[in-house]
């Protein structure tokens, strides 16, 4: 009995020992510049289509995390913050996500899959990728750009552009038929 | 033998572990939620039994296919305080050298449906494609590759096997219309 009980002792020690310190490598956080485009509180924004017929998205409220992501070869890891939002709409599921200096927003129902997405080269700052856009006889100034990044072989998606506003968040979506969703003022 | 006071505490100790295992385990009785296909999710089945299904592939090679068996299952998922006895109805369509198997099941809220295809050969599942919670209406037209598809939901797989199916397009009159490959390859209903 006592034979069994330093086994089992043994194997305990054994399995829970730590070769040794896990430690942080880097800490890569979000500056308060680019939280300064995430809209984090939930809330029901109204947009209208191009037939001019209300539609409803529901953003649920955002979250804000740390993420420990382990070296393969060592005992260090890196630590990144993540800021998202899910948010819905008719068979539609979306994620927001924002790093330093790139956005990018999924969108999928059960039959496309859409990765729209903006970034820049050796840009750290979401400011810095604000433009002004004319897109579908509209006209938007200082705003973000996100193009369809998912056209891989056999993808289908149907989201060629959304507009992202620091102000407002999405202010417009583009779909592949020419269609479209637009916030209102209200 | 005669068994010392340190043996018979030592025994008494090792029991005493178990029965606390024992004890932790058998807490309340979970609870038991049974759901059903409604009326609608079941006329999103569009095969009959012993029905023949030709598909043709990329080479423009006719695969004649038969539905061998549809049969209705219990499908239970279980945790320690929670059981989800979720009726399933199981589709299968065999051709020469693999079969599909599409699955369809009931949960908890009956606007939804849940689907699992399996893509098998030589009895072994080698692709699985899974759609969770999918709304009844999630059905609509799309256009893919210049084609129009109606009334269709879309699985995905992220295999990167080389003969492994990535996309099955799946009507809410015709079941599986088309299956595309990781490759050139493809399989499409063909009337």
């Amino acid at each position: 009995m006592k034979k069994i009980l330093i086994c089992l002792i043994i194997v305990i020690s054994l399995s829970s020992c730590n070769p040794c310190d896990p430690y942080e490598i880097r800490r890569n956080l979000i500056t308060e510049t680019n939280k300064d485009f995430f809209l984090e509180q939930q809330r029901t924004d109204t947009y209208i289509n191009e037939k001019g017929e209300n539609i409803k998205i529901v953003f649920s409220q955002g979250k804000t995390t740390l993420e420990k992501i382990s070296d393969d070869h060592d005992c260090g890891y890196y630590t990144y913050e993540r800021i998202e939002q899910e948010f819905s709409f008719n068979n539609y599921l979306g994620r927001i996500t924002i790093g330093n200096g790139a956005m990018n927003i999924d969108l999928s129902d059960y039959v496309v899959v859409n990765n729209n997405s903006v970034y820049g080269n050796q840009i750290s700052e979401l400011s810095e990728l604000e433009t002004d856009v004319n897109i579908a006889g509209f006209t938007f100034t200082n705003v973000l750009k996100l193009d369809q990044e998912n056209t891989i072989d056999h993808a289908i998606w149907d989201i060629e552009t959304i507009i992202y506003s620091k102000e407002r968040g999405i202010e417009f979506i583009l779909f592949r038929n020419q269609t479209w969703l637009k916030l209102t003022n209200n | 033998m005669v068994k010392t006071n340190k043996q018979l505490i030592m025994k008494k100790f090792v029991l005493l572990i178990f029965m606390s295992f024992f004890l932790i385990n058998c807490g309340k009785d979970p609870v038991v939620t049974k759901t059903e296909l409604s009326v609608e999710a079941k006329q999103i089945i569009p095969y009959t039994i012993n029905e023949i299904i030709n598909w043709k592939d990329q080479a423009g090679t006719l695969h004649t296919g038969k539905v061998s068996w549809i049969k209705t299952n219990r499908y239970i998922l279980s945790s320690s305080d929670e059981i989800f006895d979720n009726e399933e109805i199981e589709t299968n369509i065999d051709f020469e050298t693999f079969r599909f198997v599409i699955k369809q099941r009931s949960t908890t809220d009956p606007n939804k449906v849940s689907y699992t295809f399996e893509y098998v050969v030589n009895n072994k599942i080698e692709t699985v494609f899974d759609m969770y919670d999918m709304p009844l209406n999630a059905f609509r037209n799309i256009v893919y590759q210049d084609q129009n598809y109606y009334n269709v939901v879309i699985a995905r797989s992220y295999s990167y096997n080389g003969d492994a199916p990535v996309l099955l397009m799946f009507s809410k009159t015709k079941g599986i219309e088309y299956v595309q490959f990781y490759t050139s390859k493809w399989f499409k209903i063909s009337n």
